[in-house]
C-alpha cells in the first residue's frame, strides 16, 4: 500500500467515525441545543481526566493557544457507557486509551455559550487511531 | 486504485450523511409529522439490527412475554429507535390542553426537540410547539435531569431494553435505562383509582382480554412527565396500556391517557413496537449477559456531568 492509499484510508476512517459521532450526538438529550454542531474544530490536547459514567462520558484536557497559554477544556462525549460497551469500548480499555498525560487530537463542536466547553466529536491518538468510536467499523 | 478509493469514500460519506439526517429527523429531533402514518423510528436501518431475534414465524404463546425486549435501533445503548418501533414521543398528535394543563405545559422546559426559536424550529410550523421548544439542558426543568424517576409512560417510551419477568401473580418490567423495576399485578385485585399516596410508578393491575394484556394504572405522581417533550399530567391521570405479542419477535403497545384536569379528551399514543433480543446479546465486554446497570446516580450525573460539563455548556457556571 503506497502513501497516497494510506492517506486516503485514514481520511475515510476519520470521516466515517466523525459522522458516526455526529449521528449519536443528534440522538441524545439537548446535545443539539447546547453545542454549535455546524462547527467542527480540530484541537490538540493532553488528557487531564476521563470519566466513564452516565449519562455521557466526560473528557477533560489541556490545550495551548497560539501564544502558549494553557486552556482547560471540558468535553461531553455523545455516546453513553452502554453504547460504548456494545461496540467493545469497556471502562478499562477507554480509561487506558485516555489516561492522564495522553496526547490526543480531537474534533470538537464548541458550546454556544462560549468558554472552553465542547461536544467531543472524534478522538484519535498520535498515530491517527480512533478512540471511543461507537461505529463497529472502528472498534479495533 | 486511487479513483476507486475516492468513489468508495464518496459512497460511504454519502450514505452515512443521509442516514444521519434520517436519524435526526426521526429520533432526537423529531419532526416530519405525518399524522396517521405508520409508526416511525429513529434508527438508521430499515431492517432489524442483527442483535435482535430475526425470526417472526417461530411458534410462540401469545401470553408469554418473558424475555428482553427493546425499541432501540442498535438493541441497547441510548440513541434512536428502531425503524418500525415508533419515535420517542407519546404521540405527534396532541389533544387540546385544559387551562390548567396549558399552564403546566408552558412551565415545563424540555431539552429535547428542535431548539426554541431556531431557524430549524421555525421551518416546521406544521409540528406542535411541544416538539420545537427545546432549551439547553442547563436551563431545562426536566425532573429526570436530576435523577428523579422518569415516570410510567416516559420510561416505556425510552428506547432501551425492558425485561419482562413473569411471576404467577404479577409481571415485572425491568428497565435497563435507570435500572427501574415496575410491578403489574395480575392477582385479580381491582385498580386503585384514588390511592392514599401517589407513587412515581402509580398502581398498576393487568388482565387478559383474549391475547391482549390490558394494564390499568392510576395514582402516578404528577411531577413526572408524559414524555421527554415536557407534556404534563395531573394526579387524576389514568393510563391504559394494551400489549399484544403479534409474532415471535414483536410486541405492540398502545396507550390511552385520560386526564380531564390536563387534556380535553383522551390521548391515544402512537403504536410502540418492541422486538425480542436474546439475553445473550445484551452483555458487557466481559461477556456478562443480561441487562446492563444503567443507573442514574446523582454522584455521577448531578455532581459531575451536570456541574462540570452540561451546565457550563449552557452558560451556567457553578462556583
Amino acid at each position: 500500500m503506497n502513501k497516497q492509499m494510506k492517506r486516503n484510508l485514514i481520511i475515510l476512517a476519520m470521516t466515517v467515525s466523525f459522522i458516526s459521532f455526529a449521528t449519536l450526538a443528534l440522538a441524545h438529550h439537548g446535545t443539539g441545543i447546547s453545542y454549535d454542531q455546524s462547527k467542527t474544530i480540530p484541537i490538540k490536547g493532553t488528557v487531564t481526566e476521563f470519566r466513564f459514567a452516565n449519562p455521557h462520558p466526560q473528557l477533560f484536557w489541556d490545550s495551548k493557544d497560539d501564544k502558549g497559554n494553557v486552556q482547560h477544556w471540558s468535553g461531553e462525549i455523545a455516546s453513553n457507557p452502554s453504547s460504548l460497551v456494545r461496540v467493545g469500548w469497556g471502562r478499562k480499555r477507554a480509561e487506558e486509551a485516555l489516561k492522564p498525560g495522553t496526547t490526543i487530537n480531537i474534533m470538537i463542536s464548541p458550546a454556544k455559550a462560549g468558554g472552553f466547553v465542547a461536544l467531543v466529536r472524534t478522538i484519535t491518538d498520535e498515530n491517527g487511531k480512533a478512540i471511543l468510536c461507537a461505529n463497529p467499523g472502528c472498534t479495533q | 486504485m486511487r479513483n476507486r478509493l475516492i468513489i468508495l469514500f464518496l459512497i460511504v460519506v454519502g450514505g452515512l450523511a443521509i442516514s444521519t439526517v434520517i436519524a435526526a429527523q426521526r429520533g432526537a429531533a423529531p419532526g416530519g409529522v405525518q399524522r396517521g402514518a405508520a409508526p416511525r423510528g429513529g434508527g438508521q436501518r430499515q431492517t432489524l439490527n442483527p442483535i435482535f431475534e430475526q425470526a417472526t414465524n417461530k411458534p410462540f404463546q401469545p401470553h408469554d412475554f418473558a424475555g428482553v425486549w427493546s425499541r432501540n435501533s442498535e438493541g441497547f445503548g441510548g440513541g434512536g429507535t428502531c425503524f418500525d418501533c415508533g419515535d420517542r414521543g407519546f404521540s405527534d398528535d396532541w389533544p387540546s390542553f385544559t387551562p390548567e394543563g396549558q399552564k403546566r405545559f408552558d412551565a415545563n422546559k424540555p431539552s429535547y426537540g428542535r431548539a426554541l426559536g431556531s431557524a430549524d424550529a421555525n421551518a416546521h410550523p406544521e409540528e406542535h410547539i411541544g416538539r420545537r421548544r427545546a432549551v439547553p439542558p442547563a436551563n431545562d426543568t426536566d425532573p429526570a435531569s436530576h435523577c428523579n424517576p422518569e415516570g410510567l409512560t416516559r420510561a416505556l417510551i425510552y428506547p432501551d431494553p425492558i425485561e419482562f419477568i413473569e411471576l404467577p401473580d404479577r409481571i415485572l418490567q425491568h428497565f435497563q435505562w435507570r435500572y427501574y423495576i415496575r410491578t403489574i399485578w395480575l392477582d385479580g385485585r381491582p385498580p386503585l383509582k384514588d390511592p392514599d399516596q401517589l407513587r412515581w410508578w402509580g398502581y398498576s393491575t393487568g388482565h387478559w382480554e383474549g391475547d391482549t394484556l390490558v394494564v390499568e394504572s392510576d395514582g402516578v405522581d404528577p411531577r413526572t412527565w408524559v414524555d421527554h417533550f415536557g407534556n404534563p399530567h395531573s394526579d387524576e391521570m389514568h393510563v391504559q396500556e394494551r400489549y399484544k405479542r403479534v409474532n415471535y419477535n414483536t410486541i405492540e403497545l398502545s396507550m390511552t391517557l385520560t386526564d380531564p384536569k390536563t387534556y380535553t379528551k383522551p390521548w391515544v399514543s402512537q403504536t410502540k413496537r418492541f422486538h425480542l433480543i436474546p439475553k445473550e446479546n445484551v452483555k458487557t465486554v466481559d461477556g456478562w449477559k443480561g441487562l446492563i446497570e444503567d443507573f442514574c446516580a446523582p454522584a455521577d450525573e448531578v455532581d459531575q456531568f451536570n456541574q462540570r460539563v452540561r451546565d457550563p455548556a449552557g452558560g451556567v457556571i457553578h462556583k
